[in-house]
């Protein structure tokens, strides 16, 4: 018996996710050529997000079935969260197999943020398991940072040169990169910040105030107003009802973001994966910690022998 | 306007007869949200869709959201949720979690003002 859905993998091994190293146009399209090509002759969606200038190149070589390509709109990576939880939806939204050419905009980003970019590009390949999705992920050798490319070879199972496909030896299992990425120290809070301690439910409406009232100061606007309030509550929630009971509320700002953080000192959390994976793929009851990732713009969530903070920051403009 | 079927600090909810369902005014969270899922479980009314007028409730929190998809998803095959909100947050939450599927039965009605 055939089955006439069977994905066009790649080899024996069902790895959805391969890095392309490229260091000019040439080396570029002799891989996505073939891979938007070979998607669409297999009557499979293909998406591509990548650069004005690649977008500009694939249209060109791909003549007239360009227009069978979904092209991304344009700010399509906001948060990794964000981005993760797209492209899980896209691939669940295909009937079957899909193709996705997604290159990650590491050009300008502080080193927290590409340390989560690259935590996105480590945790895309557990979303993407047995979604029927292939990613393939091109990286610019010429005007990447070494660190860039360096993780990029860790974080993708699967390495792609032309249109020949290999698994990748350098290849670290997720959930050890994610803890890795858990093990830099957090900046100690400001000297000039604001506290609130709650210890128990009936406060974290006086919380919800205290958070509203900064964030209102800091002009956040009402809209971003409210997805913090979600978070804090929900991070203090989980303080109430899983931890020890009581906490605090720790804000500061500074001129680029606000900062809310939940400190629960006899809270303990499995981190690595913590609220990372959307609900339907993990089996941890992550998703309290999922909708703080998903609202705010980023969220650092530690646990140590002191506790769990939950630090969520956003951006004061986007 | 008749009497609350229930009222707290933060919260108060009155049954609506047509539609029917309930309205609320105030803060949802985790001190009050079994109230309003057992005056949910409450409301009768079948075949009719269950509707749910949100328009003055300033705060609801994420786990009240998941409690009301739960009960949208309890409910008999071809009726519906309809949840009337004047904020951005739950169309925000319901999408991050993947329930504004049209397999969910709820329907989100916004009313957004620019205020």
């Amino acid at each position: 018996m055939t089955d006439l859905r069977a994905p066009s993998r790649p080899g024996p091994a069902p790895h959805a996710h391969h890095l392309l190293l490229y260091g000019g146009d040439e080396q570029f399209l002799d891989a996505a050529l073939p891979f938007a090509r070979g998607g669409l002759a297999a009557g499979e969606p293909v998406f591509v997000a990548t650069t004005r200038h690649n977008t500009a190149l694939l249209r060109r070589h791909l003549g007239a079935r360009a227009e069978h390509v979904c092209f991304a709109p344009t700010h399509w990576y906001r948060t990794p969260a964000q981005t993760l939880r797209a492209f899980h939806d896209k691939a669940h939204s295909a009937p079957g197999p899909s193709r996705v050419l997604g290159e990650t905009p590491w050009i300008g980003l502080t080193g927290d943020e590409a340390r989560e970019w690259s935590r996105y590009e480590a945790l895309l390949t557990l979303a993407l398991a047995s979604t029927g999705a292939w990613h393939l992920c091109p990286y610019d050798t010429r005007v990447l940072p070494a660190s860039a490319l360096r993780t990029a070879q860790l974080t993708h199972p699967a390495l792609t040169t032309g249109a020949e496909h290999r698994a990748n030896p350098a290849h670290v299992p997720p959930e050890r990169f994610s803890a890795a990425c858990d093990t830099v120290p957090l900046p100690e809070p400001p000297e000039d910040r604001a506290e609130f301690h709650f210890d128990g439910m009936h406060q974290i409406a006086d919380l919800r105030a205290f958070t509203a009232r900064l964030a209102h100061l800091a002009a956040l606007p009402a809209e971003r107003i409210d997805s913090l309030l979600i978070c804090v509550d929900e991070a203090a929630a989980n303080a109430v009802r899983h931890g020890g009971g009581a906490g605090r509320c720790t804000f500061w700002t500074t001129a680029a973001e606000v900062f809310c953080e939940i400190t629960d000192p006899k809270g303990s959390l499995d981190t690595a994966l913590a609220g990372y994976l959307p609900p339907d793929t993990s089996h941890l009851d992550g998703r309290g910690l999922w909708i703080i990732r998903q609202l705010s713009d980023a969220a650092d969530m530690r646990s140590t022998e002191h506790g769990t903070v939950i630090r969520m920051r956003m951006k004061r403009r986007r | 306007m008749h009497p609350p079927l229930y009222a707290d600090a933060l919260l108060r909810i009155w049954d609506t007869a047509d539609p029917p369902g309930l309205r609320l005014a105030g803060q949802v969270d985790l001190t009050n949200q079994a109230a309003l899922v057992g005056h949910l479980l409450a409301v009768d009314g079948a075949p009719a869709d269950v509707t749910l007028d949100l328009t003055e409730v300033t705060f609801l929190n994420f786990a009240s959201l998941h409690a009301l998809v739960a009960f949208a998803e309890s409910l008999e095959p071809g009726r519906r949720l309809v949840v009337h909100t004047r904020t951005p947050a739950v169309a925000q939450m319901l999408r991050a979690c993947g329930w504004d599927r049209p397999e969910v039965p709820l329907t989100l009605l916004e009313e957004i003002t620019d205020d």
